[in-house]
């Protein structure tokens, strides 16, 4: 099984989502970067039952990761890219090196990873994209998890991206 | 919204050169279309759903970072003028009935 690397933005949503578990269906463990965890405030506690399960395991602040991230930081910005925290930069770091998949919702990484050579190798999914790795084989229970997770997450996904899918 | 309005693709070219970045040119002009159509529909969803008498009735900066999360979809900004953490912030998000729109 694979193994990935989760942002902030993934989580606070994912986390909300009655079916979170099942992401375990795919992955067999979840790193965390701490600067992530800082950044999910209070609701941290929501990682409780994954850390004590042992899913999902914390990667420590790396000076060799921190440089790259900067650099992907700055290339963002002058893209003109939806903003990009330490965070996550720190998280599409690790992805490339360590070869984990990047989960995030965050636009701005797809972007960096389809455009920046050195990055083409990444794979990024955000919460559609996990969904229909869990559920696409069946196109009933995919529409039916899409509904629920709208309503646990308060996440809407766009027509483009449900057209991606042929799900329009 | 400025994200992809008067983007210097020269300077864009030289700055990914600078920090050791090859850039795919087709696929930026490819993902700068798709970002433009996707930033209208976001905006368009959050501006019909967000539940306007509540974002009014917050204190400051709480009011101001939720109109920006409207305009914007700018999480992170919003976190910042509200002065919170993002877990905490996306919980008064959900209140104020403002998707994040993927």
């Amino acid at each position: 099984m694979r193994m990935a690397i989760a942002d902030t933005c993934f989580l606070i949503n994912w986390l909300r989502y009655r079916k979170r578990d099942d992401i375990f269906n795919i992955y067999e463990s979840i790193g965390v970067p701490l600067l992530v965890l800082d950044e999910l405030g209070s609701r941290r506690s929501l990682l409780v039952e994954w850390i004590v399960t042992g899913r999902v395991f914390f990667i420590p602040r790396i000076s060799k990761f921190e440089t790259e991230a900067l650099s992907i930081i700055e290339f963002a910005k002058v893209r003109r890219l939806p903003r990009i925290d330490p965070a996550e930069a720190y998280c599409l770091s690790v992805a490339k090196h360590r070869g984990y998949d990047i989960l995030t919702d965050n636009k701005a990484i797809k972007y960096i990873v389809s455009e920046a050579e050195e990055y083409k190798g990444v794979k990024v999914l955000d919460s559609l994209d996990m969904l229909v790795v869990i559920y696409g084989d069946i196109v009933d229970e995919l529409k039916r998890a899409i509904k629920e997770y709208s309503e646990d997450t308060g996440l809407v996904f766009s027509k483009m991206r449900l057209r991606e899918y042929g799900l329009l | 919204m400025g994200y992809y309005k008067d983007l210097d693709l020269k300077e864009v070219l030289n700055v990914a050169k600078e920090l050791g970045f090859k850039v795919d040119v087709n696929s930026l002009k490819e993902n700068l279309k798709d970002f433009e159509e996707w930033f209208k529909e976001a905006r368009e969803i959050r501006r019909k759903s967000a539940d306007w008498d509540f974002i009014n009735r917050q204190p400051e900066p709480i009011r101001s970072a939720l109109i920006v999360l409207v305009e914007t979809g700018d999480l992170k900004l919003a976190c910042k003028l509200a002065d919170l953490k993002l877990g905490d912030f996306n919980e008064i998000r959900l209140k104020a009935k403002i998707p994040i729109v993927l």
